[in-house]
């Protein structure tokens, strides 16, 4: 019995258990937690222990461990152990690609060094002299803390790590092998393979292999649980893989880095730190600690375990591996197939292997479970561009056509509406506390000029922009004051020997002397036409207008004198004051003095209709059910910029996402059997509104009272952005996390990376990145689970001349579609199949 | 038919110490040694330790590089063939090994350590290896299914047998033995040297038999050669030498070696000190400061192998009766 | 007179789970100042049962039965068995000695040979340090070693085997054994040397009227050396006589297939050799009944099932086989 006991094998068995549970989670990590690991909690209430009991508490995060985060939470309020089972996939990764790289130099140089090529001896000492002279630790660390790697993405950050850390930390186990090796090849049975004939290169693949493999397989293991360590000690020093954010300054310590991919290295970065001046918040320490101890003892006793156990018996596996390379030598394999009436059996076997082999590698990937027609969708391209819709302008006649189109489209693919309505209206006029930037359309304005008594007329849209009116004539409009016959402004020109030209101009006033600008004044430099901000000095602007005008003047036009716009349509906001900026011939001809200016507006069109959002629902099979109901939210804009009177402009780009989002309702309308979540389609208007967001579609409908809640209808919602063009070929995915507890958006994405890949899609992602949120995707996904945009929120090239139906990218527009509908059926999260 | 002659055989050894390597001696374990073996024969080889008896056999197979001489196989000389031309002779020289276990790979099963000689000569078709290795170990003694076994599976004796087999897989003109029987226990001995000898009359094998051991010697060989401190003192037909040995290295030898018969008569010839070093090898006639024949002019003069016919003596003595006193 | 006895002696080994019965009763008797051989070949358990008669044996290795009786003078007798390990160090190297098969591992490597051999006084004899150097250095000039005085102060690796073996002879006989273990002590050595140091040792032994029991597994050194010989086959003795009387009549099959199987010198070469069929069986797999019955030229039934006893059929020749 003792002799029993003897015989186990205990770093195996001990080492084995330990690295099962390691690796069981690595591989299915959802199958041990369910909260997600990115979730941020700020504060909640806790239930804690205290002298025995259950106690209910309110704490702000970090939480201690408690009932629900068993390993208490980091600073950020993500669950501790979540972050912790999750990261062993991405820790263990580096550590994996690190040790790979290193054999996979190591075992050539040690093996030619052993075998006596003394180049590669010389080498492996150099690197290991070098390296024991220079800390290791001293230098990786400081290459990785190089900024440009600290800002990589995932997985090009394990990459660095690996390279760095290969380069650094090869020679030592090299060194082991050569030595090894050279034990090896110095015993005795090595003459008796050269007696046979053998080359050098023959005794080491044949001979030399299987009594190094057990040692490699050691030392690989052991090697695993160095750089584990090692990437500890980096933690440490806030060395580690993945992105960072800086954490915003709110309950908790401000402006350090945090890491966004849960890691075990990144949760002892703030080791140091912690330690010293908050001795209750060990946990934060101890658990992470504990995982990389528990990782590497694993390994290390794993590697022992096996060099034990490969060296006790004669291994009829190492056989059975020198048979397999006979067994599929494709040299054997042709001479049976020549000798098919003996061997048919072993070819039969063979060719029954190879195609398994083939089936598995090209398996296709799970067919789409419906497919999104690019066809169909341009379509809805077409005639949402057409130009008698005037850019679909909220309020305005095209905009509602736009609007009435939709609908009837939602309901011939039998989509039903929401609460009795299609659509839900709002104010497409608001001037609000400021009136500043909200959309006017001006159909008709002409300029005209006229000097040494001859005249010339020129044309809003054609010859020049009209970016600005004043506010008062937006107030004008609210009101209902807009005189009959329009206003005009009339000037004259001046020109300085700086080349400025001004003109002070006002409706129903005489026309006053002209103000001299002194130089340029630089007061208010910034203007916003069409939703960018304009601003700065550019050699073309010229004729600034000044705010701070003499006293008792108001001024009420400028002329902003740039080429930049020349090609585009922009859309008309209220302002401060008016601008005009002419084109071409009209500019040139301003330049020069003693110009006699008329500006005539005809009455500027209030919109005729409110604003709407159109929404069309498709239940579920879970619309039956009692208590709240999964909802998955498929958003898009549709409406456009004014165009109107300008000629050779017909912007598509704009009206891609609602062509998307039709398509999409038809194709999960026509689903054989309907999905277990339901599914909202809304159509937002006044998505090209800037300012005031008030004029959005989404800020609308998330003060409203139809807005969706999480306690009756937890949602994920999809934005479909804008279709790229044919020059972008990479789709923007953007990821954000909702307020709500966020169930395994984690996992979501992860499977969404997975079909991107089977789909063979080019993606750039973010996570919680704001500079590529916009609006809707903000608002609707605070009361989210999680959202995603796919697509475009912006386009440089959007209203240009170029931005035409012929050039929006059909892949793209193809790929936009189907992930969403890939998404929405397949993703177990999303399907509601679940987990 | 002659299979293999060896002319003017030399190899030294350079001692280099451990640091910076400087040579800080010589051994000359081979000292021009000559012979010649035809087909279908054995050459006996004997000496004792540091007789230069294994380094020969090894110098035969180029595991070590001669520092001078010739080696001829068949006619051909092979002494400069480059070492990647040689591996193709080696399928025609093949040696069994003194220690099988330390020779052969333990982690290979039989049938692999049979196997591979095939593969490397491309003796048989690759479809035919199975059958090929079930044929070796049929001659050699051994069931087929032994060959899934390990070599530490089986005795001593049946390794020495795998150890043949594989030195006949390649189907050799010419093997080293090189003390085949030294490691066996007592009672297998006698099997092993049957089998080479069945061997090599079915194979028409000729044999290069390494030993220390003159009854071993006797039985196998029609030639013998006794070694010395690297030089060949006495050679010739078994009989001859056996029935009246002429050295004086040759006969202490013949009178030291027991006898298993407590009666039988024994003439003891005692031999002054022991086998030198072979850093320090004595001048002139290296037995000298042995020999209980020594003369003066074997301290000076190194004797040459002299005589008619295939036998040959490097004495002085023997040279001596012809010419007394003088030097030769 | 009786030295030593020996009485059914098993020490067995435990391997992996596997007993192993390496010397399996072996009862075995030395007169003073006879030379008794031991030949057996390897597994045959004559090591061990040299290792057990000196205590050298340890994990994984048990001593499970027996006496070994050791009669110092004609007032004391010991059971060896019996005794504690300080007590064993006490005779070792002392009373009973022992010289192994390779000197070179022998010999401490950092000592002077000299004061190797002064130490065996220094701490058996408790003698003092000038007085046990000289007499060592006469001892080495007893075992043949020449300008013993200078040489007494070289480490040994500038002796050859022989002169190595020679002073692990001094080593041994400087404490007036009475019994010298020699486990096979002329393997390692070179024909011409062997005979050397067979002389000496029968030389030796005659001066100090020591009892020599010689380990061997060549029946050689057997014929040249022994009084008395007995063979022993995995684990057990098949054959005792005097080494006249075996030589002549072997009575075991075993015995006589070695000593027909052992190619001599004075054979006819032409003759094929005589062999014994098989293999020496590995101690795990000894085969019931007689050990030797896989392999006996002339096996009975019997022998497969029933182990037959060792029986004096003559006058100091015992055998054990159904034969008889």
């Amino acid at each position: 019995m003792v002799h029993r006991l003897k015989r186990i094998n205990y770093p195996l068995l001990v080492g084995g258990v330990l690295l099962l549970f390691v690796m069981f989670a690595y591989f299915f990590p959802h199958l041990l937690t369910d909260m997600d690991p990115n979730v941020e909690e700020a504060a909640k209430y806790i239930e804690v222990r205290r002298g025995g009991e259950l106690v209910e508490e309110y704490s702000t995060r970090p939480f201690p461990p408690n009932e629900e985060n068993r390993f208490g939470s980091d600073e950020a309020g993500r669950d501790l152990y979540s972050r912790l089972i999750y990261g062993t996939r991405n820790t263990l990764r580096v550590a994996f690609s690190v040790v790979l790289f290193r054999m996979l130099i190591a075992m050539p140089m040690g093996i030619m060094a052993g075998m006596g090529v003394k180049t590669a001896s010389i080498v492996i000492n150099t690197f290991n002299t070098l390296f024991t002279a220079i800390p290791k630790l001293l230098i990786s660390f400081v290459i990785l803390n190089v900024a440009y790697f600290r800002n990589l993405e995932m997985q090009h950050s394990i990459w660095a790590f690996a390279i760095v850390l290969t380069v650094v930390g090869w020679s030592k186990v090299a060194a082991l092998i050569e030595d090894q090796t050279s034990r090896i090849m110095q015993e005795d049975f090595i003459e008796g393979e050269i007696a046979a004939g053998k080359s050098y290169r023959q005794i080491g693949s044949q001979n030399l292999m299987p009594h190094l493999i057990p040692h490699v397989v050691s030392y690989t293991f052991m090697e695993i649980g160095m750089v584990l360590f090692l990437l500890a000690q980096l933690a440490v020093l806030t060395v580690f893989v993945g992105p960072r954010r800086i954490a915003l300054a709110e309950s908790f310590s401000a402006g350090f880095e945090m890491a966004f991919e849960p890691e075990w290295g990144s949760m002892l970065a703030r080791a140091p730190i912690i330690i010293r001046s908050f001795h209750d918040r060990m946990w934060l320490i101890i658990y992470p600690a504990l995982t990389f101890f528990l990782a590497i003892t694993g390994f290390n006793l794993t590697g022992e375990g096996l060099r034990i156990e490969f060296q006790k018996r004669s291994s009829r596996v190492v056989s059975f591996i020198r048979q397999g390379f006979f067994f599929f030598s494709p040299r054997i394999y042709i001479e049976q197939w020549k000798n098919l009436k003996t061997y048919w059996r072993a070819v039969g076997v063979k060719t029954l292997g190879l195609v398994a082999v083939l089936l598995f590698f090209f398996f296709p990937p799970e067919p789409s479970m419906v497919q999104f027609n690019t066809e169909k969708a341009f379509e809805h391209l077409e005639v949402l561009t057409d130009e008698s819709l005037e850019g679909r302008v909220i309020g305005f006649e095209g905009g509602r056509r736009s609007g009435d189109y939709i609908i009837h489209t939602l309901q011939d693919y039998g989509l039903e509406p929401w609460q009795g309505n299609y659509y839900h209206e709002f104010p497409s006029m608001d001037p609000g506390n400021t009136g500043y930037f909200e959309r006017l359309v001006v159909e008709k304005a002409t300029l005209v000029l006229e000097k040494n008594g001859i005249k010339e007329t020129f044309h809003v849209n054609e010859d020049f922009f009209l970016p600005h009116l004043a506010k008062s004539i937006s107030l004008d409009l609210y009101e209902g004051n807009v005189p009959e016959d329009g206003y005009t402004f009339e000037g004259r020109t001046i020109t300085y020997e700086e080349d400025h030209i001004e003109i002070g101009l006002e409706p129903h006033i005489d026309p006053i002397p002209l103000i001299k600008a002194q130089g340029r004044q630089e007061v208010s430099r910034y203007f916003y036409v069409q939703g960018q901000s304009f601003g700065g000095s550019s050699p073309t602007e010229l004729g600034f207008p000044t705010i701070n005008a003499p006293a008792g003047v108001p001024y009420r036009l400028g002329i902003i004198y740039t080429d930049e716009f020349d090609d585009r349509i922009i859309n008309t906001y209220s302002h401060t004051n008016t601008h005009i900026i002419p084109f071409g011939e009209l500019r040139e001809k301003l330049e020069n003095a003693d110009i006699h200016i008329t500006l005539h507006l005809d009455p500027p069109k209030a919109p005729d209709y409110p604003g709407r959002n159109i929404m069309g629902f498709l239940p579920g099979r879970n619309w039956e059910n009692e208590g709240p109901r999964d909802l998955v939210i498929i958003g898009a804009p549709y409406d456009g910029f004014y165009t109107g009177g300008r000629e050779g402009f017909n912007p598509a780009l704009s009206a891609t996402a609602a062509a998307t989002s039709l398509e999409l309702a038809r194709a999960l309308s026509e689903l054989d059997e309907p999905l277990e979540k339901s599914i909202m389609f809304i159509f937002f208007d006044g998505e090209q509104s800037e300012f005031p967001f008030r004029l959005r579609g989404s800020f609308q409908y998330n003060r409203s009272r139809g807005r969706f809640e999480q306690a009756d209808f937890p949602y994920t919602y999809i934005e479909v952005g804008y279709t790229g063009n044919n020059q972008v070929n990479r789709m923007d995915i953007n990821f954000v996390n909702g307020k709500g507890p966020g169930r395994e958006s984690y996992f979501a994405r992860d499977e969404l990376l997975k079909r991107l890949n089977d789909l063979n899609v080019d993606y750039r992602m973010f996570y919680d990145n704001r500079r590529m949120t916009n609006y809707s995707l903000y608002s609707v996904s605070i009361n989210s689970e999680f959202s995603m945009r796919f697509g475009g929120m912006y386009f440089p090239f959007m209203n240009l001349r170029e931005d035409t139906i012929d050039e929006v990218n059909e892949d793209y527009m193809k790929d936009l579609g189907q992930i969403i509908l890939d998404t929405v059926t397949l993703n177990p999260l999303f399907n509601g199949e679940g987990m | 038919m002659e299979i293999i002659r060896v002319e003017n055989l030399h190899k030294k050894f350079t001692l280099k110490s451990k640091i910076l390597e400087i040579p800080t001696g010589l051994v000359h374990a081979v000292n021009g040694v000559d012979f010649s073996i035809d087909k279908g024969k054995t050459l006996g080889l004997v000496g004792e330790s540091g007789s230069g008896k294994s380094t020969t056999g090894r110098l035969l197979l180029r595991l070590l590089q001669p520092t001078e001489g010739r080696v001829y196989l068949e006619g051909r000389d092979i002494s400069e063939i480059k070492n990647r031309e040689f591996r193709k002779i080696r399928k025609d020289i093949q040696m069994v090994f003194q220690n099988p276990y330390a020779v052969l790979d333990y982690k290979m099963t039989i049938e692999d350590i049979l196997t591979q000689p095939l593969h490397i000569h491309k003796i048989v078709h690759p479809l035919e290896y199975s059958k090929e290795v079930e044929r070796l170990l049929r001659i050699v003694g051994l069931s087929k299914k032994d060959r899934k076994k390990f070599p530490h599976e089986f005795s001593g004796g049946q390794r020495q047998r795998i150890g043949i087999a594989r030195a006949l897989s390649t189907k050799p003109k010419f093997v080293v033995c090189d003390e085949p029987v030294s490691a066996l226990d007592v009672s297998v001995q006698s099997q092993i040297i049957n089998l080479l000898k069945e061997l090599q009359e079915e194979f028409h094998l000729s044999y290069l038999f390494i030993a220390h051991g003159l009854n071993v010697i006797k039985h196998v060989s029609d030639q013998v050669a006794v070694m010395y401190l690297g030089k060949i003192v006495e050679k010739g037909d078994v009989e001859a030498i056996f029935q009246r040995p002429k050295h004086p290295y040759t006969i202490a030898l013949m009178s030291a070696s027991p006898i298993p018969d407590p009666e039988a008569k024994r003439e003891r010839t005692h031999l002054k000190k022991e086998i030198p070093s072979a850093l320090e090898i004595p001048s002139g006639c290296s037995f000298h400061n042995r020999c209980p024949k020594k003369m003066d002019i074997c301290e000076r003069v190194t004797p040459k192998l002299i005589g008619e016919g295939d036998y040959q003596v490097a004495c002085h003595l023997v040279e001596g009766v012809a010419s007394h006193g003088s030097s030769a | 007179m009786k030295l030593l006895e020996v009485k059914n002696l098993k020490t067995y080994f435990f391997i992996h789970d596997q007993e192993i019965p390496a010397v399996d009763g072996v009862d075995l008797t030395i007169n003073k100042g006879e030379v008794v051989a031991l030949i057996g070949e390897s597994g045959s358990g004559k090591s061990v049962t040299s290792m057990s008669i000196m205590g050298l044996i340890d994990s994984p290795g048990k001593i499970m039965e027996g006496e070994i009786l050791f009669h110092r003078n004609e007032l004391f007798t010991d059971n060896l068995l019996k005794k504690s390990d300080r007590e064993l160090q006490g005779i070792r190297g002392n009373e009973i000695s022992m010289i192994y098969q390779d000197p070179i591992t022998s010999l401490h490597p950092m000592l002077k040979v000299g004061d190797q051999v002064a130490e065996v006084l220094q701490i058996h004899k408790k003698m003092g340090k000038k007085q046990a150097k000289r007499e060592a250095v006469e001892m080495l000039k007893r075992v043949g070693i020449s300008d013993a005085e200078q040489r007494a102060d070289e480490l040994p690796e500038k002796f050859s085997g022989g002169m190595r073996q020679r002073i692990m002879i001094a080593m041994a006989m400087i404490s007036n054994p009475k019994l010298l273990i020699a486990d096979e002590p002329t393997t390692a050595l070179d024909v011409t040397i062997q005979a050397e140091i067979l002389d000496l040792l029968r030389k030796m032994g005659q001066e100090e009227d020591a009892a020599i029991l010689l380990i061997t597994h060549d029946l050689g050194v057997v014929a040249e050396m022994a009084d008395r010989v007995c063979v022993m086959y995995c684990g057990k003795i098949m054959e005792e006589a005097d080494a006249k009387e075996l030589f002549k009549h072997p009575k075991n099959p075993y015995t006589q297939g070695l000593m027909e199987c052992i190619p001599r010198i004075d054979d006819d070469r032409r003759k094929t050799l005589q062999i014994i069929e098989g293999y020496v069986p590995h101690p795990t797999d000894f085969p019931k009944g007689c050990r030797f019955s896989t392999r006996c030229p002339k096996v009975m039934d019997r022998c497969r099932e029933e182990l037959p006893e060792l029986i004096e059929i003559e006058p100091g020749h015992k055998v054990r086989c159904f034969l008889y």
